[in-house]
């Protein structure tokens, strides 16, 4: 095979490639996971835009685990990043409280936060910054959050303001 | 002092309190804010508070529930919040989370 060959078939095919880390669910953590995250998007070469989309997503993830699912008391959330060509999902597991109702918690506004301080806009954020999230949830197991951003493409938010 | 950039820092300048936001603010960064504005209200009798976003590059939902908390809180007491230094990023953010139209005349400053 010659070289345009060898290109073309990777690009029919890209490979999947994964990394998995887990943190402890204390809030020193989630500037952790982001840098983590933006460190392997490296490889896909983000724009800068990009990089801090995914690196909000992320954060907004981790600190619903935190709070939400483990309430601060320390346990394992479990993050694996992974990238097929420029497709990046970033998927974010903690076996906590899990979510009753979550078609609710995904709304704008709703939160169950007693103290008033969170502005339920956390699914949002995930929802604006990434392509597509998906939420399993099971109440008294935990919740995963799947999140999806092709990377490298034009920065279509950025151009319509 | 290499961490100063990601703590958050006060400034009282008669009644008007400065908060100088940390570079990354998330729900680790942002903790204490409440508890100082709190205090400063009680006993400094502020009328306004300035979150100075000058060091921000990063910002999550978390500065959204700080801004709109404060909103409140201030309200509540006759006084009001204002943003300086924000960022091309920042704005956006706050853009999308739609703060314009929940605090409207919201003061921006140099």
């Amino acid at each position: 095979m010659d070289t345009q060959q060898i290109r073309s078939k990777q690009e029919e095919k890209p490979v999947l490639e994964t990394m998995y880390f887990e943190i402890e669910s204390y809030s020193h953590n989630e500037q952790l996971a982001r840098v983590v995250t933006a460190a392997y998007m490296t490889r896909l070469n983000p724009t800068v835009e990009e990089t801090e989309d995914v690196k909000t997503a992320v954060s907004e993830a981790v600190t619903n685990a935190i709070i939400h699912g483990y309430r601060e008391s320390g346990e394992k959330i479990r993050i694996w990043v992974s990238s097929r060509g420029q497709e990046l999902t970033v998927t974010v597991e903690d076996q906590g409280a899990g979510i009753v109702d979550v078609e609710q918690a995904r709304q704008p506004l709703y939160t169950t936060s007693r103290e008033g301080e969170r502005s339920g806009m956390g699914f949002t954020f995930m929802e604006t910054f990434m392509d597509s999230v998906e939420v399993e949830s099971e109440p008294g197991k935990g919740t995963r959050v799947i999140m999806k951003k092709k990377i490298g493409t034009e920065d279509r938010v950025w151009t319509k303001q | 002092m290499a961490d100063q950039e990601y703590e958050t820092g006060y400034e009282l300048r008669e009644r008007e309190l400065i908060v100088r936001l940390p570079r990354e603010v998330d729900h680790h960064s942002s903790q204490g804010i409440r508890e100082v504005t709190e205090y400063c209200a009680r006993e400094r009798k502020i009328r306004k508070i300035i979150f100075d976003f000058a060091r921000t590059e990063f910002m999550d939902s978390t500065g959204i529930g700080i801004l709109l908390g404060r909103y409140k809180f201030m309200k509540a007491l006759g006084g009001t919040i204002a943003l300086a230094n924000v960022s091309r990023r920042i704005q956006r953010i706050l853009k999308i989370a739609g703060i314009f139209q929940i605090i409207p005349n919201l003061e921006q400053e140099e």
